[in-house]
Order: C-alpha cells, then structure tokens, then sequence
C-alpha cells in the first residue's frame, strides 16, 4: 500500500501549475498581494526595457528563438556563443592599461616602468593642441599643453618617448584621430631611427574619425575629408605592414556619449561600413578589409544587459558581413573585440564601490565571452593621475574573476537561459532594423552630416541625466545610499608652465636648425596630394622625417580640406 | 512677474564634449531660462561681444579641458572694461580646489565642479540675479 | 543713465546702450508700469526715420536659416554695410524658459563692430512675435544699421505677424519639404516675397521649386510683385549674391516701407484702444454705480437703455 507515496491527483494540481497563466493566476497574484513588488517598473539600464518577473519557454517561442539560426556553435556562424571554438579555455583575454600624461621624457619612463611590470601594450595618447591638428606654440594651444597626453609637434618629440629599450615593446596604441597620418609618420619614422624594425612591431591606432563628429569633437576636417583621410592610413597600412590594426571603431565613445546598446551597435556599425565602402571603393575585396575592422565596446554595470549586448554585437556582425558583403570567410564574419568596461557609472562620490562595480563588469565581459582585449579604467577616476593602488586592483579584478570565478572555464555559460537568450535577440533585431534605417538615410556618412547620431545621443543624455536626478535611476552613493558632505578632492593632473615652456623651446630648436626649404618643398607636395587625391601618407612621411611640425602639415590640411566647425553640428538642443 | 533670466553658455579651451553643455542647456530651459549658447572654442573676446550684445543676467562658462587660469581670469578684466562686470559669473567644470578660491577672488560669483545637481545651480542663479535685480527671488 | 541718454547712446549706435534698450522693450511687458526710460525709448519708435532695409527670414526649423543669415551678414559686411540680427524663437509653453541657438551659427561676426546680434524668446505671446519685437526693430534702426534680419521659425501665426512688420520677407524652404510648401500654401500665397530654396545638394530641388513657381504664380497679379524662386546652398555660399540682387530689387518695387507703415498705422490703432479702454473703459467698469447697474439688468429691474444713459453721463 503506498498510498502515501502516491500524490493526490488534487494536491498534485495544487502543487504544480499546468501553465504559466495558471502559475500567474494562482501563484503569483496572490503573493503579490501579500509583498507587492518593491517597484512599479523594472526596466533595465539602458534600454529601458521592461523586466518581466519571470521568463519562460515561451517567451522564446514568442520571438522565433532557433538553436541554429540564432546561437549555433561556438567559432561557427553566426558566432553569438563565441568568435573561436575554444573560447577562453585556451587563452585568456589580453590586460591592458591606459598608460599616462606629460611630457616625452615622462612618457618614456612610465613606458619603461610598464613594460617591465610585463603590460602587453602601450596606449598612447596625445594632448588637446595635437589631436586638434596644432602645435605647442598655437595661440589655442596655451595652458593644454601636454595636459590630456603626450605633446607631438615634431619627430624629435617621439624620438625621445621612445628613449629606453625597445626590445620588449611589441605593442603600440596610438590614439590620436584627425592627425592619425601624421601621428603614424611620426612613429614609423621614429622606430625605424631606432632601429626597431617595423615589423617587429604591432602597431594598432583607433583611427576612428567618424566618431569623432557624432561625440567629443576631436575632429578638424569635414566629415567627408575626414574619412578620406582614415582611409588613407588604413589603406597604407594594409598594403606596406599588414600585421598592424589600422581601424578600431570606439563604439566604447559612444557608450560613454551615452547611447544605449542598440544605438552603440547600430551606429559602430553603420560607420564600419562606411570605411569598408570607402575601401572597396579603392579596389580591395571585403575579405581583405574586414579583418582590419575591430570593435572596442563600453559595458555598463546591468549585467544581463552587457551580456545580451556582447553576444549581439557577434551575431549581428557576422550577419552584416554574410548578408551584406556577402563573405563567406571566417576571417571576416568573425568580430574582433576588445572591451572597455565602463566609465560611465564610475561615481565620483565612495570612488571605491567602483571597484564592485568594475568586478561585476568584468564578469559580465568573461561570461559573455568574445573580447579578446579588456582595458580596465582605474577606479579612481580619468582625472586623477592614476595611483599605483589603482593600477594593481585593477590588475586583480582580472585575475580574479579570470581564477576565482569560474566564469570563463566554460563556453557562453549563460546560453539557455531564457532571459539572456530573450534579452540576446530582441538586442541583435533592433539594432538590424536601426542598421537598415541608417542605410534608408543614406549610410553612416550622411547621418553624421545630417547630424542624426548627434541628436539621438543629445536625447539619450538629456533622459539619462533625469533619470538620475529624479532618483529614477539609482547610482548608489550619487542619489541612493548617500553618505553627507563627503568632500572628495580630485587630484587633477598638475602641468606646470616650465613644462610648457620646455615644449615652445624644444619647438623653436627644431625650427632653426631643419633644412626649412627641404620643409617647404614637402609641404608642398602633401597640398599636391591633397588636391590629387593620392595617399596622403607616404608625402606626410617624407615631411616629417625633414622634421615637419604636425602643426604645418594639419595647416596645409586645413587651408586645402578647410575645418569643420564644431559649432555647424551643435545638436539642436 | 519678473523677466525670465537670460544666460550665456561658453565653452572654452579646446575641449568640445557635447554631453555636459547639452543636459544643461535643456535642464535650464526647463527651470524657465532663456539660453544662449555661444559655442564652442570661445576665445574670452567673443565671450564678452556676446555677453554684451545678448544683456544676459548670467554668464556660464564651462571648461573641460584644464586651462580655465588663461581664461577665465581674461574675461573678467575684459567684462571690467566693457563696463559689464555687474553680470553673475559662473564656472563649471574640472576646477581643482585651490583655482576655485582664486577665480572667486578675481570676480567669480561661483564654481560648479563635476557633480553638481542641475536644481542647485538652478536655485543659485535664482537667488543670484534676484539679488543683482535687487528683487525677489523668481518662482 | 537718464533716459535721453540712453537714446543719445542708442542713436550713436553703442552696442551696450542698443543692447540695453532691446532689454528695456522686452521687460517692458513684464513690468507693471511703464517706467520714464521706457517711454522715452518707444517715443523714439515714431521719431526715428526709417533709414533700414528689414529682411525677414522665416522658414521651418531645419531649413538653414541661421546659417542662410550668417552668409548674407558676410556678403552686406564685404559691402562695408552694417548689419543688425534680431534671432526670434519659441518659448516653451510648459516653462517659459527657451534655448536660443541661433547665435551660435553666426559667431564668427561676434566681434565685427558693423554687426549687432540679438537672440530674442518669443515670451509666450500667443501670436509669436509681437509689438515687442517690432519696436527692437526700430531700436535697430534708431541705430542706423543698413539691414536688418528677422530671422523666425515659420509657423502659422508668426509668418503672418512677421510679414506686416518687415520690408522683405524671405521664405526659406529644403527639397523634401514639399509637403510643408503645400500645407503652407495659404501662407505662401499671402507672403513670401523671395522664396528661397536652400540645400540645394539635396535631391528633390526640382519638385519644390515647380511647386513654389506654381504658387507664386497663382497668387501675383499682373502689377502684383512676382515672388522669385532664388536656388541657394547656404552651406558654401553659393547663390547668396543673387538671392541679395532679388532683395535689392524687391526693395525697390515696393513703395518705400509701406508695410512697415501700415503696420505703425495698426500699432497706433491698437494703442489707442488700449488707451482708451484705459482711460475709460477700466475706470468705468470699476464704479459701483456700473456694477449695481449691471447687475440690475440682467436681474430685469432696470432697462438696458440707462446703460447707455449712464455712459453719456
């Protein structure tokens, strides 16, 4: 007699509901009742997408979710599981740091230091006056200085940042936008005066200009100039040292604009075909391009958000590459990445909760899969001269999460579940639909003249912002769980006036002692280029090994290709 | 009924983010301000042709990039000249500590750092051009 | 400052005294009463000559206005011209607060001491802009400035206003717009006497400038001024020089200044009524003999004929 272990076919209805509706009905509605819900709404992050309770079988169903047609295997088209079947099982994702500020000699000595604590790269970047095409001397350039990055105004600047062994360099990001032929000269010129050969080195630049006009503004040219230009430096690179990454499009600076993942996917790849076109245009195949193409993406704290997004950026990549171009190589539907967790929810207020919050990225990124690179921003703050005790936390949240966690031992862990494969499509449809509506207007090129990235973003800034001034949007220490009066002092990076000074000296030595009208005559001839329509790198080569200034190259630019007014693409507020 | 209060926003130095300027402009918009921006890369020149010609209750400057001491300081002896120093100066910003004392002794009514809510600078600027209109204070 | 001063300053064309005195004319509805200065400033509307060409420019937003304007202050400077800007745009309803971004375009004339500009908020006046904003014009013109823009956003109402108050209206439109062009037909059809089409790179030109021809045909009679369809990309400049030929000629076609005047003669019109509802009517329905009066009426115990007893009184 097992009556007792049979179930009462009543109670057993009573114990299991048949359906979801009955699950609802029967179960939830009256829990509720008892403990109503701690929020009208559950939206997440950045989409602003409502977050059902409970997500089941069904809500894939609902949306046509398909085993092969939306995740496949990993390494396997249409790569949302993973880029490479092996996935971070065999290598782990490469560490990288932003590295620093100052003057040529600083910069060498922090290089140096990098190096020997056995970073993988150098990420150099410039200050204001040289990303903006001037030199040190330029009237606009007083009090910039060599205050956001290194000061280039000629070779002798780079010969002397790179004053310290070279053989353990094999990494370089140079990050340096509209003047990216002339940064690019100055390098090749340099390591080759060094002896270090080229291709012993890999050199890998944003070259990401068309950003530029939609955020941050580090622009000079007008936009179509500007890509004309980009296009140049990839298309040198490509065919004179084609180990080296010519093209990484920052979706990340959009990210930090604030676009949502939607808009940060959609717009990065809308602008990637923009180049792809320019150089398909120049008689290359998209096989030898697109794998010039990378990605840098920025993640947020929403950590099934971050997931959804990584493994869409794969998916609607390789259908883009399929679809569009139609490739069938590997080298080309697969999405090279490099994430950038967030600094967009870094607080200033209780800086070391961001640490937390760095760590949950971390894990979002690993779990996810998919980037190769991870750059860690300090939680200290950009604006703070980064602390050592930053540079090693940072150091630490990789590894524990790449050893402690368990989270990259096993491919896509989260696939399956139903919220992150709901999450996962609905991600990887809108941001195909905003691709086609961006073609519709005429591709990226015209949306950035026509000014509608800059008007999207202006509106996600605008909500952004109230969301967290009215406390809709929690920032725990900003408007939740505030602690009173913490008067945090930022420690803001002192340039001193010598500094300056050294750099106007350091320029006007230059200056006398070149062979000026071996400078002229080379300035000339990058007008000819200009007007032509010939690649600009190669005459900007010769220039500056005569010890050009990038301020008399830009300057031949500018009067040639004329300036793009940051004023012209004010979004209408 | 008081006139709505006019305010001029600058951006100086060779930064040309979008993102603070832009939230701002809206956010004052909102509080009832009239705003006129008057973009980007603003030598102190243009600045105060602007201030002047506008007859704005408020000029705002704001400064990213860290060469606010060229700047600002600039400003305010061209505003003295023109006979317009009697105009609220504010600066927002990345402004360290010790160059917020010294940009209030030259003439600064205030300092916004990174952070600041949009309702406290709005009810700042109430107070403030109340106080310069010797009225009181705008709802 | 006494108030003759400020005149004498606007009249010697200093900035700050012109900058003041559009500030005086602008708060001078939101003062309660009218202050000395005030009235010495709008005495000056009906004393100084009219000497300056007035332009309005008026079109929906996106359609390039402001940059439109910033190549013609380039061109009238090149001319050695002085040039005024009043910039007109919405309030917002809900706050009364606005974003004037119309300067921002024209910057690079900040410092030219021969151009003036002015960003004005329409301040919520129901028809846009309004009395207030033609006496900035006559401000201007106290100062002697050779041209004067208006630049507004055209929308119902204000195209109507700014068309009675202006010598010139130029209309602006981008290919594209053919549907605002056919919604704006009535519009058109009253105004417009230089119908510009502006971004001409963009496709479309053809259709809106048969459309526009169309119009303006429709609408000009024989004597009638025929509204010219002007082709220009104020982006590069290119077809500003004509655009300004067709001004000049519009100029000389129209008696002078008649619509400036017949606008005074309405301006004068409504002041008197609001003077006498001031001065008679106000005071009038204040007494309590109105009040019990009135009150009687309707009440049927006293005749409506001693109402108009009462007012002969």
């Amino acid at each position: 007699m097992n009556a007792e272990h049979r179930l009462d076919s009543h109670f057993e209805a009573k114990l299991f509901s048949a359906s979801l509706e009955d699950w609802q009905r029967n179960v939830w509605q009256p829990a509720i009742a008892r403990t109503p819900e701690r929020k009208d709404e559950f939206l997440t992050q950045s989409m602003r997408w409502q977050i059902k309770p409970l997500y089941t079988p069904e809500d894939l169903d609902a949306i046509g979710f398909d085993y092969r047609a939306d995740l496949g295997y990993p390494g396997e088209y249409p790569y949302t599981r993973e880029s490479r079947p092996t996935g971070y099982r065999s290598n782990l994702w490469a560490m990288t740091q932003v590295t620093g500020f100052g003057t040529a000699e600083d910069s060498a000595k922090r290089w140096e230091y990098m190096l020997n604590q056995g970073l993988d790269a150098l990420i150099i970047e410039y200050d204001l006056p040289t990303t903006n095409g001037y030199d040190s001397d330029h009237p606009l350039a007083r009090g910039e200085v060599s205050r956001a990055g290194m000061a280039l105004d000629s070779l002798r600047d780079m010969e002397d940042a790179l004053n310290f062994p070279l053989d353990k360099l094999n990494n370089i990001m140079s990050v340096c936008n509209a003047p990216q032929p002339v940064n690019l000269a100055f390098l090749i010129a340099a390591l080759e005066k060094k002896g270090k050969p080229l291709d012993s080195i890999r050199m890998m630049m944003p070259n990401a200009i068309l950003i530029e006009y939609t955020c941050v503004g580090r622009y000079i040219f007008p936009p179509k100039h500007g890509l004309r230009i980009a296009t140049d430096v990839i298309e040198y690179v490509i065919r004179n040292h084609p180990t080296w990454a010519p093209l990484s499009v920052v979706g990340a600076q959009l990210y930090a604009a604030r676009a949502n993942p939607v808009q940060e996917i959609a717009f990065s790849f809308a602008i990637a075909k923009t180049y792809i076109d320019a150089l398909l245009e120049r008689g290359f195949t998209i096989d030898e391009v697109a794998p010039y193409v990378r990605h840098i993406t920025g993640i947020d704290t929403d950590f099934f958000e971050a997931i959804a997004k990584l493994r869409a950026y794969r998916k609607v990549w390789a259908r883009l590459m399929k679809e569009h171009y139609g490739t069938q190589k590997e080298s080309s539907l697969r999405l090279q990445l490099m994430s950038s967790p967030g600094t967009m929810d870094m607080t200033l207020q209780q800086p070391l909760n961001n640490i937390a919050r760095l760590g949950i990225q971390m894990l979002a990124c690993a779990a996810a899969g998919g980037a190769y690179t991870m750059n860690t921003p300090l939680h200290d703050e950009a604006h703070a001269l980064p602390s050592e005790e930053a540079i090693a936390i940072g150091a630490a949240i990789h590894n524990i999460v790449a050893h402690e966690s368990g989270v990259a031992d096993t491919i896509d862990p989260l696939a399956g579940s139903y919220y992150v494969e709901y999450m996962t499509k609905r991600m990887a449809d809108e941001v195909w639909e905003e691709i086609e509506k961006i073609d519709a207007m005429g591709g990226g090129l015209k949306a950035i003249e026509d000014g509608y990235f800059q008007r999207k973003l202006a509106e996600q800034q605008c909500m952004r912002n109230r969301a967290i001034e009215s406390g809709e949007r929690k920032l725990i220490g900003v408007n939740y769980l505030v602690k009173p009066q913490e008067k945090r002092e930022i420690e803001i990076f002192k340039i001193d006036d010598a500094t300056e000074q050294r750099q106007l000296e350091r320029l006007r030595t230059i200056k006398a002692e070149r062979n000026n009208d071996a400078v002229k005559a080379h300035l000339e001839k990058i007008r000819a280029a200009c007007r032509d329509g010939s690649n600009l790198v190669p005459p900007i080569l010769d220039a500056v090994k005569e010890y050009a200034t990038l301020g008399e190259i830009c300057g031949v630019m500018r009067e040639e290709f004329g300036e793009h007014d940051p004023n012209a693409l004010t979004p209408d507020m | 009924m008081s006139a709505p209060i006019r305010i001029l926003l600058a951006k100086m130095g060779l930064d040309t983010h979008t993102i603070g300027v832009t939230v701002l402009a809206k956010g004052l918009r909102d509080a009832g301000f009239e705003v006129i921006f008057s973009g980007f890369k603003q030598t102190p020149e243009v600045v105060v042709a602007s201030a002047l010609q506008e007859d704005v209750d408020v000029v705002g400057i704001s400064s990213l990039s860290g060469a606010h001491m060229r700047y600002i300081p600039h400003v305010l002896e061209l505003m003295k000249e023109h006979d317009i120093d009697d105009k609220v100066v504010l600066v927002g910003g990345v402004i360290p500590q010790e160059d917020i004392a010294a940009l209030e002794a030259l003439g600064v009514d205030r300092v916004f750092t990174m952070g600041a809510e949009m309702q406290t600078m709005v009810n700042y600027i109430r107070e403030a051009v109340a106080k310069k209109r010797g009225e009181g204070v705008v709802a | 400052m006494t108030p003759q001063e400020l005149v004498a300053n606007v009249i010697a064309q200093k900035p700050a005294a012109i900058a003041k005195a559009i500030s005086l004319i602008e708060r001078g509805e939101h003062t309660a009463e009218r202050s000395d200065t005030y009235d010495a400033l709008f005495n000056l509307l009906f004393e100084a000559p009219f000497c300056s060409q007035v332009i309005g420019i008026t079109g929906p937003p996106g359609a390039g206005k402001s940059t439109l304007v910033d190549r013609i202050i380039e061109h009238a400077r090149a001319d050695n011209k002085k040039v005024a800007v009043l910039a007109v745009d919405p309030s917002s309803p809900l706050t009364g607060g606005s974003i004037l971004g119309d300067r921002v375009r024209m910057q690079r004339h900040a410092l030219d001491s021969g151009v003036f500009i002015r960003s004005l908020a329409n301040r919520g006046h129901l028809g846009g802009l309004s009395e207030t904003t033609y006496q900035c014009i006559r401000v201007l013109e106290a100062a002697q400035f050779d041209f004067i823009l208006v630049e507004s956003i055209g929308i119902g109402q204000n195209e109507i206003e700014i068309t009675r108050m202006v010598d010139t209206t130029v209309l602006v439109t981008i290919p594209g717009m053919g549907d605002y062009v056919q919604a704006m037909k009535a519009g058109v059809m009253e105004f417009g006497d230089i119908l510009a089409i502006n971004k001409c790179d963009l496709p479309g030109v053809g259709q809106v400038e048969k459309l526009l021809n169309e119009i303006a045909h429709d609408r000009a009679g024989p004597d009638d001024w025929l509204p010219p369809v002007v082709k220009i990309t104020a982006n590069n400049g290119e077809g500003i020089e004509g655009l300004m030929k067709n001004i000049h000629a519009h100029a000389r076609f129209a008696p002078e200044h008649q619509t400036r005047r017949s606008y005074e003669r309405h301006l004068l019109d409504a002041m008197l009524q609001r003077a006498i509802l001031k001065r008679f009517y106000q005071p009038l329905v204040a007494t309590n003999a109105y009040q019990q009066l009135a009150a009687a009426i309707v009440e049927r115990k006293r005749p409506l004929q001693d109402l108009w007893s009462l007012l002969l009184q």
